[in-house]
């Protein structure tokens, strides 16, 4: 199990970091004489070019290459999205189970950030954006706004475990025989919850992916051309369209996998009921 | 140590205040407003913009026109919508039962279908038919990941796409049961995954042993005394789904063209309509508060131990804790 699992990571890592640069079409070139191509294999024998492997969108866009890229950057996004969530949680969560005073303030924080609407505050902060904002400053109000609406549950979670290995016989003996918090952090309490802090990032991965998808849904993502799992499923809501051209359903086909794989990958951490 | 009531109430207080400086400072600091459209209208003069402009957007200091805005909001004026032309509490008033309905037609329908798929494996083992209970629970456990891996606005346009085919309930702004139905499916699997777990927690206590020694039947044993026991996990885990459903309000509305909330908040968002946004996180971020209150109400009324300030972190994170 672990196998695929190692294997099944490799897989997206490479078609994150190497997927952008293999794609043989640029992925904003519009061919207006081609929207909605079909998926070719070949071209025919006079004309230059590439052909299009997963057809065009309503753009006349290669869909393969922009798929390349929606991957890379895609995850890029949801990794900035989840990484500062979980350095959130973890510290906040650590810190509490050493000190009381840190527990009492991280837990009225969280308490706060939880009561957050944080899709309304988005939707607010997007209003307030210039209409041209940039990809980058898009970016930046989706990863402040998610991770402070995500880090609590998580920072509880991570808070808990430790709260009940301190307790614990070794940790007390440790305490007993003068090790400092710094001892105790990195020599007994982290070796113990390194399966449960990759728990929640799997999870918190899973968590900003679909709420990427499902933002870019309603137009609260990266801004075109730049492509996306989730914008390049736009075209979509168009029923004619969704009907008729099946090629623009390819982005679930890596998606679906993928927030699947890490779905079952932290229940697989977790304990399950059986 | 959970939270007193004070603590409760300072940290509602400090969110509400907190989400709506937020919602002014945007506002107050970024460029545009509700009549930046106008001044690419040439017929309008620049004269007549300013005068609007003085007429309809207070020019005080931030903090005195949020003082102000406060100050009305809690005498019942919530502002007036640039966009609409009307009142936004009265535009709230008309688009709040939309959402209601849809919140808790979809809410429930997860709930009610969540409950019951945790309970049929637990009813086959109670009945000692493991082999049925095992293949059951790998199906509905994978389905329910399957399910977890399509985000809502997926689930969505495939729902939009896949209604005539599989003659779903018709789309539009009468019927409420297709996205209904998409909120309930989004939430299936939460409901289903906690419910399960605490439900195999319990199958292990002494008390059901000592239910199945007494030669309870399995039905009895699960509804009176099973599922009870269940609440003290699933009441915060309803408090969330409340929460969460609401916050997707956003995404499903303006995809399945339902007219509630979540719709407004981003027609509000195109024209910049501010007082209706400010208006949209007050809210929103109220229903929270008092959705979570109203929970550590019932788990404080259901758990005695908790009132003598006995268990330390919140049951939704128990068993969690207790693996590592």
């Amino acid at each position: 199990m672990s196998r695929i699992r190692q294997a099944a990571l490799l897989v997206w890592l490479a078609l994150a970091v190497a997927g952008p640069l293999l794609a043989p079409l640029s992925f904003r070139a519009q061919d207006r004489q081609a929207t909605l191509a079909p998926p070719t294999w070949s071209l025919p024998p006079a004309a230059a070019g590439h052909p299009h492997w997963l057809g065009t969108d309503t753009f006349g866009r290669d869909v393969f290459s922009r798929l390349l890229l929606a991957s890379g950057l895609s995850s890029l996004l949801a990794l900035a999205m989840a990484a500062p969530a979980l350095a959130l949680a973890a510290g906040v969560g650590l810190a509490a189970a050493l000190s009381p005073a840190v527990n009492t303030f991280g837990r009225a924080l969280g308490e706060i950030c939880r009561s957050l609407p944080w899709i309304f505050v988005l939707v607010a902060v997007r209003a307030a954006m210039p209409l041209d904002a940039g990809p980058l400053a898009i970016a930046l109000a989706l990863v402040v706004l998610f991770a402070a609406a995500a880090w609590p549950v998580a920072a509880w979670a991570i808070y808990g475990a430790a709260r009940h290995l301190v307790q614990q016989d070794f940790v007390q003996a440790a305490v007993g025989l003068g090790a400092t918090r710094r001892q105790i952090l990195l020599r007994h309490l982290w070796p113990n919850l390194r399966g449960l802090v990759a728990t929640y990032f799997a999870l918190l991965l899973a968590a900003a992916i679909g709420a990427e998808v499902s933002l870019e849904l309603v137009g609260l993502g990266l801004p075109q051309p730049w492509p996306t799992w989730g914008n390049m499923l736009d075209p979509l809501r168009d029923f004619t369209v969704a009907t008729r051209c099946w090629w623009l359903y390819a982005p679930l086909l890596v998606l679906v996998p993928i927030l699947l794989g890490l779905t079952l990958a932290a229940e697989d951490r977790a304990p399950t009921p059986w | 140590m959970r939270l007193r009531l004070r603590h409760r109430l300072a940290a509602a207080l400090a969110t509400l205040f907190a989400s709506l400086l937020l919602c002014f400072a945007l506002g107050q600091w970024t460029p545009g407003d509700a009549f930046s459209a106008l001044e690419l209208d040439p017929s309008v003069p620049p004269a007549t913009l300013a005068h609007l402009r003085a007429v309809y957007l207070p020019q005080q200091p931030l903090l005195r026109r949020f003082g102000a805005w406060l100050a009305a909001a809690a005498h019942g004026d919530w502002g007036y919508s640039l966009q609409f032309h009307r009142p936004v509490l009265s535009l709230l008033r008309e688009r709040a039962p939309a959402s209601l309905e849809l919140i808790l037609l979809g809410l429930g329908l997860a709930w009610s279908a969540g409950l019951l798929l945790a309970l049929i494996p637990a009813w086959l083992g109670e009945q000692a038919r493991w082999r049925w209970q095992r293949g059951l629970q790998l199906g509905f456990h994978f389905a329910a990941s399957l399910l977890t891996a399509l985000p809502l606005g997926v689930l969505a346009v495939l729902a939009l796409v896949l209604a005539p085919v599989a003659w779903l309930p018709g789309v539009g702004a009468t019927s409420p049961w297709l996205p209904a139905l998409v909120l309930a499916l989004a939430f299936l699997p939460t409901v289903y995954f906690q419910a399960a777990h605490a439900l195999a927690h319990i199958a292990a206590r002494a008390f059901m042993a000592q239910g199945r020694a007494a030669g309870l039947s399995p039905l009895r044993l699960l509804w009176a005394h099973a599922l009870p026991n269940t609440a003290d996990v699933l009441v915060p885990v309803a408090s969330l789904t409340l929460s969460q459903a609401l916050v997707e309000l956003v995404v499903l509305e303006p995809l399945m063209g339902w007219p509630g909330l979540g719709q407004l908040s981003i027609q509000a968002a195109q024209s910049k309509d501010m007082p209706v946004l400010a208006a949209l996180v007050l809210l929103s971020s109220l229903v929270v508060i008092v959705g979570n209150g109203v929970s550590e109400a019932v788990q404080l009324r259901l758990n005695p131990r908790l009132r003598a300030g006995g268990a330390s972190f919140p049951p939704e994170v128990e068993a969690q804790s207790l693996s590592a």
